[in-house]
């Protein structure tokens, strides 16, 4: 019964198990932060955040037939919950996004949407996996913290990591959590496929 | 005979084998898998996996489609609402076998 559980939790999340897909976005993230820390007003040249989006396009590209041609693919079970949940997190994201920008609030509500898309993606999909769940926790906790860090006194906590604001901290948090889980899925996953047995 | 045997002898036998169980599982799962990601997913030999295939494939519970990918051979698998069905109520059956068993206590 065990066994089928887990074949069962494998295929439900065969392609969000494909972690490595997750680290272009991560390091996009991360590599637009730092470009955008450089500036110093509006940037006139966007050559170099072009050719980042294309070569993190093209390395996504390599990972999904790396994966696609070692593991096959499996078509998930997108269900309509799943879809109205995503949906809300992008708005969410967006007017945090907005209200974050004209300052009208001490917190940072994009921080605290991220922290939440990091408890919903542990919940919803890697509850039975401690690990995978404990990884989601602590860096929805980091951030949720991050984000509320101005009321504790601490106005400009993001000059502490050498980012011009809040905005361009969490965006960089944000890369380096996904390269963090992606990783580890990864390793879970590869991990977690049976051996080639040669009969049953 | 007790009900625990009944229950055991009663069980389907094309799904309760175990590579077609778990071959059932995943595909109850998922809207449709091709073959490398079953052939992961079960860590049955290529042969294997065709054979089972194949006997799934004969009683209704699964939809095979070949294609060519890239020029290469790729084979999609499906789950049918039988097999679907079939693979619940085999679960069900599993699940009550499995409380039986640990009420019951040999005479």
């Amino acid at each position: 019964m065990e066994s089928l559980e887990h074949t069962r939790f494998i295929t439900l999340n065969y392609p969000n198990l494909q972690g490595l897909r997750t680290i272009p976005l991560g390091l996009l993230l991360m590599g637009l932060t730092i470009w955008a820390n450089r500036q110093h007003g509006p940037a006139s040249d966007l050559t170099l955040p072009i050719t980042a989006t294309l070569v993190c396009l093209a390395i996504y590209v390599f990972i999904s037939q790396y994966y696609d041609r070692t593991y096959g693919k499996v078509k998930r079970i997108i269900t309509h919950s799943e879809l109205l949940i995503s949906a809300s997190g992008a708005i969410l994201a967006l007017t945090a996004f907005i209200l974050d920008t004209r300052n009208v609030i001490e917190v940072s509500l994009l921080g605290l949407v991220f922290a939440l898309a990091f408890v919903f993606t542990g919940f919803w999909y890697w509850r039975p996996v401690k690990l995978l769940l404990s990884i989601n926790v602590i860096i929805a906790l980091v951030l949720a913290v991050f984000s509320i860090f101005p009321l504790t006194g601490e106005q400009e906590w993001w000059r502490l990591i050498g980012c011009k604001s809040s905005l361009l901290a969490f965006t960089f948090l944000y890369g380096l959590s996904c390269l963090i889980c992606g990783v580890i899925a990864h390793v879970y996953f590869v991990r977690s496929l049976p051996k080639t047995q040669e009969s049953l | 005979m007790n009900r625990v045997f009944i229950e055991i002898a009663s069980l389907d036998k094309l799904i309760h084998e175990p590579a077609r169980l778990s071959l059932m599982t995943a595909l109850a799962s998922c809207k449709s898998a091709d073959f490398l990601a079953l052939k992961r997913l079960t860590g049955l030999t290529a042969g294997n996996l065709s054979i089972h295939l194949s006997k799934l494939e004969e009683a209704g519970l699964i939809k095979l489609r070949k294609q060519f990918i890239e020029k290469k051979p790729n084979t999609q698998v499906q789950i049918t609402e039988k097999g679907r069905q079939l693979i619940e109520d085999h679960w069900q059956q599993l699940e009550a076998l499995y409380r039986n068993a640990q009420e019951w206590l040999p005479d």
